[in-house]
């Protein structure tokens, strides 16, 4: 069934016509819109954990920066939801696409970037100077400055997908050493499964983590240029 | 095949069969089990319990209370084929939809399923089902035993375990929740209404107030007529010692002094009398005692004592002390 250690990342084909765009439109059934004021169990929780991660989130910034608060829910949301999908066995997780990162990360960065150069033009260059540097550093220094913030868009996309990639490969690889060792020996197979179990958890934990993280990198660079 | 002989039932037990499987009405009557197997023609499974069914009763079952007719299939099948329902609808009650799912195996296979196929396999179908599914589809390949297997074992026990443990403890906490959210708005409400029955309550007692408010009135009036009186008693005490000052003679301030003492004397034994206005009452100063003031001068201090007396307060404005003990010796 899997030929090599990469067929999860393939993007899934039915009769030959790929089918990313459903599955990333998938999570957004399991967040039904909320019709009356008291709901069922389900959209109430998430109705919660919406109001706790916003507050979270948006509380730090300045009015103009909390205009952004949908684009941020809606962006942890989604993350957080197809990491959580992709764990299920045999299931494709679209953030471990580098290509579907990319295009995340690289529009909200521009963004805020762009409206820190057209609102605060100066603030936002002088960002590219740390305080109190010795004078004659200072062309190497704006040179290192610009080449980080320029390297932001990239680190985020890449950051998202090592880590779910890496996970997902992980799990396979610990899945494999188990089914190997099964033949040979049971105990140190069910000691692999243990591993395997907590590497679960950590695999669950890693990816909320990593939404959260995106998100939090993403409202830090809007901080710096509101 | 021909078509089997539909038994009729009697009409007890066809009321039975009604009464467990649903009362259902076509064109606003209660039908017979036949037609109501033929008007319903969807629905496989019901389509297939009915066709069951009149195999039975051909057989010579009876459809009574058994497993199937206590099924939750039928009230669901009601329910579901409502659209179907041309006529108007039933003056009997519809069963209502169960408020909770039966028992499911798997999270996925309900248990209907089971007693669906109970009556041909019986109560081993479940572990038959399962064990035999299991084995075929991991014999024949169909289901590979990858690595993928092991996480997928490891996810899936994670999650039922997760579930299993903390599944009833968030629901309560979501039923928290929203019982929060409705408190608040109940409280709301109460304050709500508690601020118009005390805006209510206090326009009534306003309201009573008005009412009572010519008490108000009349001891404004006793105030004020107080006040003309001590006016009054002013003014005479001041007319006496300006005339005794006139006068100043020993002999007559003596014996006015003797008359005073006497008449002072009766006045403590004089009962005071209440409730009465102004306007009935004269007012007339008694002398509780005199204090010599100076060589030649007393100071009368008077007992102010409400007794009746003939001449109104109007004609007393002018009198002198020889007026004043005329009425007072009248009086006594």
């Amino acid at each position: 069934m899997n030929e090599n250690l990469f067929t999860p990342f393939t993007i899934p084909m039915m009769l030959d016509i790929p089918i990313t765009t459903l599955i990333i439109m998938f999570p957004t059934m399991l967040f039904p819109t909320p019709n009356q004021l008291i709901n069922n169990r389900m959209i109430t929780i998430q109705q919660w954990l919406t109001k706790l991660t916003s507050k979270q989130l948006m509380n730090t910034h300045n009015p103009k920066g909390q205009t952004w608060s949908l684009m941020f829910i809606s962006l942890f949301l989604f993350i957080t939801s197809t990491n959580l999908l992709g764990m299920l066995p045999h299931s494709f997780t679209p953030t471990a696409q580098l290509s579907m990162n990319l295009g995340m990360a690289i529009p909200l960065w521009a963004g805020t970037v762009v409206m820190g150069f057209r609102n605060k033009t100066k603030i936002s260059l002088a960002h590219l100077l740390p305080l109190g540097t010795p004078t004659f550093l200072i062309p190497m220094l704006v040179m290192i400055e610009t080449i980080s913030l320029f390297i932001q868009p990239l680190a985020l996309a890449v950051r998202l997908t090592a880590n779910i990639t890496a996970g997902h490969l992980l799990l396979h690889l610990i899945g494999s050493a188990t089914l190997a060792l099964v033949n040979i020996s049971l105990f140190t197979a069910l000691i692999t499964f243990t591993i395997l179990t907590l590497l679960t958890i950590l695999e669950f934990a890693v990816a909320l983590i990593q939404a959260y993280v995106f998100t939090l990198l993403v409202s830090l660079y809007l901080q710096d240029n509101t | 095949m021909a078509k089997p002989q539909i038994k009729l039932a009697t009409e007890d037990q066809n009321k039975a069969i009604c009464r467990a499987k649903g009362k259902v009405a076509i064109n606003g009557k209660l039908c017979k089990q036949s037609t109501f197997i033929t008007y319903i023609r969807r629905g496989s499974l019901a389509v297939l319990e009915a066709r069951m069914n009149f195999h039975r009763e051909a057989q010579g079952h009876h459809a009574g209370p058994s497993l199937k007719s206590a099924a939750l299939l039928s009230p669901g099948v009601l329910q579901a084929t409502r659209i179907f329902h041309t006529g108007p609808p039933s003056l009997a009650s519809v069963p209502p939809l169960p408020e909770y799912g039966e028992k499911v195996h798997f999270g996925l296979i309900p248990e209907e399923f089971f007693q669906f196929l109970y009556p041909e396999t019986g109560v081993t179908v479940t572990y038959v089902l399962r064990t035999g599914l299991i084995l075929y589809l991991l014999c024949k390949e169909i289901y590979v035993i990858t690595p993928e297997t092991f996480s997928t074992i490891s996810t899936i026990g994670l999650l039922v375990y997760v579930v299993k443990k903390y599944g009833a403890s968030i629901g309560e906490f979501a039923d928290k929740l929203n019982e929060q959210k409705i408190a608040q708005l109940e409280e709301a409400k109460q304050s709500f209404i508690k601020q118009i029955q005390d805006a209510i309550d206090l326009k009534k007692s306003q309201q009573a107030l008005v009412q009572k408010l010519h008490y108000l009135f009349d001891v404004q009036r006793n105030n004020i007529a107080m006040a003309l009186e001590n006016m009054m008693r002013q003014r005479e005490q001041e007319h006496m010692i300006g005339w005794v000052e006139k006068h100043e003679e020993k002999e007559t301030i003596d014996k006015c002094i003797a008359h005073l003492k006497l008449l002072a004397k009766k006045a403590k034994a004089q009962p005071v009398l209440h409730n009465k206005t102004h306007e009935s009452y004269n007012w007339v100063h008694k002398a509780q005692f005199v204090i010599p003031f100076n060589h030649n001068r007393v100071l009368i201090v008077v007992h102010r004592v409400m007794i009746p007396l003939s001449t109104p307060l109007a004609e007393r404005k002018n009198w002198n002390a020889s007026d004043c003990l005329r009425e007072l010796r009248k009086a006594h």
